[in-house]
């Protein structure tokens, strides 16, 4: 009777052991960033399709339109912008437009993962059908709930041709944990530290 | 004295050859007539009104044209001091420049052209004196079919190249004319006609992409040379 009590109460030790050493190893993922603890970003990829309009000369109307995106973006056409294609040739009519953003990286493609640097945040895929520029330029707005208020983050531009990630400018994050740069190019941007 | 006989040779010459002119300078003569000319068309700038509805947007844009020709021919009749024509012209202006205040685009060196062709009833006083040249004026009107072509251009602000600045079409427009001239004789039958023509239409729409359309009125400035034969 009394070998049962010790083995059983051996047995309770370890228990609890185990389940000490276990809650140690577990954290709830946030990251620690300039002393504020932010939640990390979802790493799926989040999509939003739509459609807008341009004249035969390419130009859109004249009013701003706000282009179909993602929650955590926000793109502004203003009045009278006109889209080009890669020959700077006008864009007319109905042009479908996807919008993506994510700040899993791995979700880009095996070619534009191959030279991007390792401090990426996340980034945002403009697409316009054949349109790749703007004329002036869009401005994006981007939630980088990752970076706090006041960090300066670099936004480089993918160049399909080459395959590099160029640096076109750096932003500050607002207090409100947002970026807004001018987007010349219709294409992919990364949001980098 | 020698010089003397030379002046008087070389008067009776030049009375010999005044001759025909002298009498071709002669009392108006009725009979019917065919003529035929060539020559320059210079349009005037002219607003094109480009109206679209998805976005919706209105331009009004200024076209600029280089001179391009002028073809056509006549049949009349003389009634002596008046005379009533029937008209076939072709005339056509190259689109050199387009732009638009609003948008600030400004498409140089542009590939395009605005035709007219024309159904005229013409009617031209012909003041009659005593030299072969006859000073005319007069106008007509009548109808024209004017053609707007597809028109290229690249914008020398942004670098945009544009391959339907206007689209491809025609329309069916009124037509007017006035003008003036000289009809110089050259014998009883044949002679020649130094003529000028402001040529204008109504509003022209062209409507090819409706409810999208392009509104213009045509003005041109049009010199030619013919030739005409009295039956």
């Amino acid at each position: 009777m009394k070998n049962i009590s010790k083995r059983f109460a051996a047995l309770l030790l370890a228990a609890v052991i185990c389940l000490g050493l276990g809650a140690c190893g577990t954290g709830d993922g946030d990251q620690l960033v300039d002393g504020t603890l932010i939640p990390s970003l979802p790493s799926t990829v989040s999509v939003k399709t739509g459609t807008i309009a341009t004249d035969s000369w390419g130009y859109t109307g004249s009013t701003p339109v706000q282009v179909a995106a993602p929650s955590q973006a926000e793109i502004l056409i203003s009045g009278r912008t006109l889209l080009m294609d890669d020959s700077l040739r006008v864009v007319s009519g109905n042009i479908p437009t996807k919008i993506s953003f994510s700040s899993d990286r791995t979700t880009l493609s095996r070619a534009a993962q191959a030279y991007i640097p390792a401090d990426c945040i996340a980034y945002l895929d403009i697409s316009m059908g054949s349109a790749k520029s703007a004329f002036p330029e869009l401005s994006v707005t981007v939630d980088v709930g990752v970076a706090a208020a006041g960090t300066t983050l670099t936004l480089r531009n993918y160049d399909v041709a080459t395959g590099k990630w160029i640096a076109a400018q750096t932003t500050v994050v607002s207090s409100t944990g947002k970026i807004t740069f001018p987007a010349k190019q219709l294409s992919l941007w990364g949001i980098f530290r | 004295m020698k010089v003397r006989r030379s002046l008087v040779a070389i008067s009776a010459l030049i009375g010999i050859a005044a001759i025909p002119a002298v009498s071709l300078a002669s009392p108006p003569r009725p009979a019917g007539y065919l003529s035929l000319f060539l020559g320059a068309s210079a349009p005037q700038d002219t607003t094109v009104t480009i109206s679209e509805f998805n976005p919706v947007a209105t331009k009004d844009a200024r076209a600029q044209f280089d001179p391009g020709i002028n073809i056509g021919g006549t049949a009349g009749y003389d009634f002596g001091f008046f005379r009533l024509e029937g008209e076939m012209s072709y005339k056509r202006g190259e689109i050199s420049k387009v732009t638009e205040q609003t948008y600030g685009t400004r498409y140089l060196n542009t590939d395009g052209h605005l035709g007219a062709f024309a159904m005229m009833m013409n009617g031209f006083f012909d003041l009659h004196n005593e030299s072969p040249v006859t000073p005319y004026l007069g106008g007509g009107m009548g109808f024209s079919t004017i053609g707007l072509s597809r028109t290229r251009g690249v914008d020398a602000s942004t670098g945009a190249r544009n391959d339907h600045i206007f689209q491809s079409d025609y329309d069916n427009v009124f037509a007017y004319q006035a003008g003036a001239g000289l009809d110089i004789a050259l014998n009883r039958h044949l002679s020649l006609d130094l003529g000028y023509r402001y040529f204008g239409t109504s509003r022209a729409s062209f409507t090819k992409d409706w409810p999208n359309s392009t509104d213009l009125k045509l003005a041109s400035h049009n010199a030619a040379v013919g030739l005409r034969v009295k039956f």
